[in-house]
């Protein structure tokens, strides 16, 4: 009897595992792609070589970011996208343009202003996809909406669709697939999910913000039945963390936390941590002496963990997006190992 | 701002320990998710601070309510440039044309209308256009020289117009090489002009279209050259002229004399502070050494510590100032504004004790704030020294030290001898730091009290502190087991920082839906002998609505007839339903019965309980009569709850529910009365609708924190009950409507 269970049991285990195998041998390979999140579009030699080595088709380019100005009371483009000298989209990579839309855009503008936004909107993307060299084939909306905005956001989608005429995506933060009953779906084509950010902010040496396992281990199961075809993009970055008391104060995104051990009015105070000696000025940020810059860095190991938690959530066909291609990131992740990364999520 | 509902207020504090053992195991856990999840809302730096910035008087500039958040501070002016722009023309061409007219002509006019108008003041003409026949533009011909230059300047601006002004969401192409008739224009209108006046605006019309030509070291060069001119005698046009410089610095590269000269405007033209301040970005440590290099007097460096002071970090920036002027009454602006942001350091909430990393560093920060203020309270040369023994006061007043807090308020107030505010701020700190560590006890209870009511009512903070005052002493009568006080304190906190615990809101709902707690808030409501019976009631639940949730209560519990009996002996609170919730669809649709009955429809509680008391002693009776009117019961039962088309009932009640187990169980006599088949299918058909809102509740419950799927629930009693009415009408009326029981019928 315990032998004829025994069988049975591995039988079924057996099935389940030829299901699974065959399953990923039979889903085609997930598309390759890049955010490019610099209002410079050129891309360095280094990147050029990282996007062909990596057979990258793809490029999800910020074209601008859409705020409300408060001064003059307009929605106005910001930090639009612009092209470099000698850049140029790579052959063989079709360019989708993103635009972030910040969620204070909703509480200004009415519904009845919203085609007309819609309109304007993707007509300046048109623009400057033909500026860079490119001709929109998908527009990607970027916005953290929440309850109380999703009517807006929701709203603007619905007028693109008419007004752009290509399919729409959207980025889909985790928060927002957890509590999609509450924030709701995004009236989009796909989505592509964010799997990053995860983490409380803390001063903490452990702390994990941008990619914490065992946050995102709770998010998991609520991904498989979304209602939307899902795509992932996947951190490949590091910041500078701003601490004072033990707080975390902010982030500093264009801080290169490679640059910190070079300044004189910081020093070292252990592994990934720096202490300003004196109150000053780095890159915008004002520093109060005794504060504290943590360095996070998502290395290799990290992103590689999670395409490989995020895989088996997420229906074929897929893009994978690494977020995001600079050579700062580049040089903490090797080709090989992006290459890895990748192949993670066939 | 919405005051919060009862599960709210209450299911933070129930006791002490439940708030400690319920809301860390539940709360933390998803605290960060919850806190993306809400990131729509922004709680304002007055719900989250307890000192009134207001104590500055006049030094808070502007009268504004500054908040270390916004970077914005100082503006921005809406209308501010249009109404100095009608005031400086008016004190050029002053009776020559009325001011409205004037406005018409700035405002309104086409460029054709500027053409036409300025053909009939140069006498070419006769005719006005359309919409200036009447103008006063007509009426002193002796003035038309002065108005002819005038409007040939508005004819500029006009042209201007496109190259500078950007409609929302602006996308047309720019031409690359725009304004080269007008910049040559206002060249020449700047060399002919007579009048200081117009040379001004000539000027400034220069710098603007050198300004949108992008040609930066030329305006920068320009404004150098002409400063005079543009200085006068327009005091706005000024610091206008300065502020395009200051971007045509930035564009050159030129960081640190830009963002001095932005200094500059947010020191001295309040209209365009917000902006300057918004621009104002030092980058690195080389730039801003520059920028103080390049102030030319302790003013100039003031200016730019403020900047710094507002923008990045106060404490800095106080002692910086300190050090340049002692007297500055930016210092204590400064101080105030960081003790502001060191108070938002720690949300307030019930139903999750606040994180101890937050608390430790806002100890720190408190701790660095108070001995600079107890050190500038001392220093010689400083102005208003009360301020920082206030300061230092609220800061011992925050972390409980009494005593402390007690002699530094005293101090405070004997050196702000009538003054309000002052005085209205050492009563709220010290009411702070009597709930800091609060000890039961009537003398305890008497000085809170009266502290409280001795505030000025325009107080800048009251609300704050009465929160942070409740909240405080709810949690401690809750933990002596005083509840009905703890929900009477609890209620009036207007708590815009918690989202409240499901697990602990559940535990307090269960108390509020028993009569003899609810029968003991009716009492409460009756005792008000001392100062502090009084406080406690204050804002807070109000007899009527209590003893409309008793009756509900009673309805709930199926006591009709003593509902009745509340509605008809006390001012129980009844108001109109605005839909009918004797009617019953098979399937449920509460807006429809809203739309269609909302208007019209006459129930309200009282005559609903009414008519509910009358139909159970016909229910009573029994046979078909009687199965009807416990149909009909069965109905108004099912409607009350959440399911049916009168949840108004309950609504802002505690009583609310969407449990549907009595409803069922007057179904459940209907069918088991009556005779007529088409009745049973459809008593079989209702109670398996409130059996399923039964298993709705009841999943509900088991899980407060999870989305409930209802479309995997069977009414597993009913459903096979009603299918053996497959031949009635009622039958195949709901296999018409229904999915979910075409969908059960077909497998069973």
């Amino acid at each position: 009897m315990v032998r004829f269970v025994s069988v049975k049991v591995l039988a079924l285990l057996l099935l389940l595992a030829s299901c699974g195998s065959r399953s990923a041998a039979e889903a085609p390979p997930a598309r390759r792609a890049f955010y490019f999140w610099r209002t410079t579009f050129a891309l360095t030699p280094v990147e050029q070589q990282v996007v062909a080595a990596l057979h990258v088709d793809r490029i999800y380019l910020r074209v601008f970011d859409l705020a409300w100005n408060e001064s003059d009371k307009t929605v106005a483009p910001v930090g639009p996208v612009t092209l470099g000298a000698g850049g140029k989209v790579p052959d063989g990579v079709e360019v989708v343009p993103v635009v972030y839309i910040k969620t204070e855009v909703f509480k200004h503008v009415g519904k009845a202003q919203l085609p007309m936004l819609a309109r304007k909107l993707w007509a300046d993307v048109q623009s400057r996809g033909t500026a860079i060299g490119f001709r929109p084939r998908e527009l990607q909306l970027d916005c953290d909406w929440t309850d109380t905005t999703r009517d807006g956001f929701f709203a603007l989608l619905t007028e693109l669709k008419t007004a752009a005429a290509v399919p729409l995506s959207s980025t889909i933060r985790l928060h927002q697939v957890k509590y999609r009953e509450r924030t709701g779906v995004p009236p989009v084509d796909r989505g592509t999910l964010m799997f990053y950010n995860m983490g409380k902010f803390s001063a903490d040496p452990e702390a994990r913000m941008i990619f914490d396992a065992d946050s995102a281990a709770k998010y998991l199961a609520r991904v498989d039945d979304y209602p939307l075809p899902l795509d992932v993009a996947l951190p490949i970055w590091s910041w500078t963390v701003h601490v004072r008391d033990e707080l975390v104060v902010g982030l500093m995104q264009s801080t290169d936390p490679a640059e910190l051990p070079a300044l004189d009015f910081l020093a070292a105070d252990g592994p990934d941590r720096f202490v300003a000696t004196r109150s000053t000025f780095l890159h915008g940020t004002f520093l109060r002496e005794g504060d504290v810059l943590k360095i996070e860095v998502t290395g290799p190991g990290e992103t590689l963990g999670a395409a490989r938690m995020i895989a088996p959530h997420l229906a074929s066909p897929r893009t994978v997006t690494l977020f995001d291609l600079s050579e700062r990131n580049l040089h903490r992740h090797a080709t090989d190992q992006l290459d890895s990364v990748f192949r993670a999520i066939r | 701002m919405p005051r919060i509902s009862w599960t709210r207020c209450f299911g933070r504090f129930a006791s002490a320990a439940l708030v400690i053992g319920l809301a860390c195991a539940a709360g933390f856990t998803i605290q960060s998710d919850e806190a993306q999840a809400c990131s729509g809302w922004e709680p304002s730096i007055s719900d989250m601070t307890t000192f009134d910035p207001g104590v500055l008087g006049d030094d808070t500039w502007g009268g504004l309510d500054y908040d270390p958040f916004n970077e914005g501070y100082g503006g921005p002016c809406e209308d501010c440039a249009r109404k100095a722009m009608l005031e400086d023309w008016h004190g050029f061409l002053k009776e020559s044309v009325t001011p409205a007219d004037w406005e018409q002509v700035l405002f309104k006019a086409t460029l054709a209308d500027i053409f036409a108008i300025e053909k009939r003041l140069a006498g070419k003409s006769t005719t006005a256009p359309k919409g200036f026949e009447t103008s006063s533009l007509w009426s002193t011909p002796a003035a038309a020289p002065q108005l002819y230059s005038a409007v040939e300047f508005v004819e500029l601006l006009k042209r201007m117009e496109p190259s500078v002004q950007f409609e929302i969401y602006d996308n047309r192409p720019r031409p690359t090489n725009p304004l080269v008739k007008e910049l040559a224009a206002a060249q020449r209108g700047l060399k002919a002009a007579k009048e200081p006046f117009l040379q001004q605006r000539y000027a400034f019309a220069v710098l603007r279209s050198l300004f949108y030509r992008h040609e930066w070291p030329a305006a920068v060069t320009f404004y150098d050259k002409t400063a005079a001119t543009l200085s006068a005698p327009s005091e706005d046009l000024k610091w206008r002229s300065r502020f395009y410089v200051a971007g045509a610095l930035r564009k050159d590269g030129r960081t640190a004399r830009a963002n001095l000269e932005l200094a500059r405007i947010h020191a001295g033209y309040y209209a365009l502070s917000g902006a300057a301040i918004l621009d104002f970005r030092p980058a690195e440590e080389a730039d801003w050494k520059d920028a103080l290099k390049q102030s030319k007097d302790p003013k100039d460096r003031a200016a730019l510590w403020r900047m710094v002071g507002i923008k990045h970090d106060p404490m800095v920036a106080a002692q910086e100032i300190f050090k340049i002027d002692p007297r500055s009454s930016l210092i204590p602006l400064l101080v105030v504004r960081e003790l502001s942001r060191v108070e938002s350091l720690v949300g307030r909430t019930f139903s999750s004790q606040p994180d101890p990393k937050e608390v430790a560093a806002q100890n720190k920060a408190f701790a660095k704030v108070e001995a600079l203020a107890l050190k500038l309270a001392v220093a010689p040369g400083t102005t208003k020294p009360y301020l920082y023994d206030l300061i230092a006061g609220h800061i011992a007043a925050k972390r409980g030290d009494l005593a402390t807090a007690r002699t530094r308020m005293q101090k405070a107030v004997a050196g702000a001898p009538g003054d309000k505010r002052v005085a209205s701020q050492a009563k709220a700190s010290l009411a702070v730091a009597l709930v800091a560590d609060w000890k039961l006890n009537a003398q305890n209870e008497d000085e809170l009290a009266q502290l409280m009511h001795g505030i000025d009512p325009a107080f800048a903070r009251m609300s704050s502190v009465s929160n942070e005052v409740r909240t405080k002493l709810a949690i401690a009568y809750a933990a002596a087991n005083r509840m009905v006080d703890a929900e009477f304190l609890a209620n009036a906190v207007t708590d815009t920082l918690d989202d409240g615990n499901p697990e602990l809101r559940a535990k307090i709902k269960a108390r509020w839906e028993t009569a003899p707690f609810l029968k003991e808030m009716i009492a409460r409501t009756d005792k008000r002998t001392t100062e502090f019976d009084r406080f406690v009631l204050e804002s807070s639940h109000v007899k009527e609505a209590l003893q409309q949730e008793l009756a509900i209560r009673a309805v709930l519990d199926g006591d009709f007839t003593g509902a009745q009996k509340i509605f008809e002996t006390t001012a129980a609170k009844s108001v109109l339903l605005h839909t009918d919730p004797f009617v019953i669809h098979p399937i449920d649709c509460h807006d429809c019965d809203h739309e269609k009955f909302g208007e019209k429809a006459k129930w309200t509680h009282k005559n609903l309980v009414a008519r509910l008391a009358e139909l159970e002693l016909t229910a009573k009776g029994g046979g078909e009569a009687g199965a009807q009117a416990a149909l009909a019961i069965g109905n108004a039962l099912y409607n009350i709850t959440y399911h049916g088309n009168a949840r108004t009932f309950t609504e802002g009640t505690h009583q609310s529910t969407s449990d549907a187990r009595l409803a069922e169980r007057y179904y459940k006599r209907v069918y088991d009365s009556s005779g007529n088949r088409e009745l049973k299918a459809k008593a079989a058909w209702l109670a398996a609708k409130a059996e399923l809102g039964t298993l709705i509740h009841k999943a509900e419950v088991a899980n407060p924190n999870d989305g409930i799927d209802a479309g995997l629930m069977v009414p597993k009693t009913w459903f096979p009950v009603f299918a053996k009415f497959a031949n009635t009408k009622y039958y195949k009326e709901v296999l018409k409507d229904c999915g979910r029981f075409s969908s059960w019928a077909t497998k069973h």
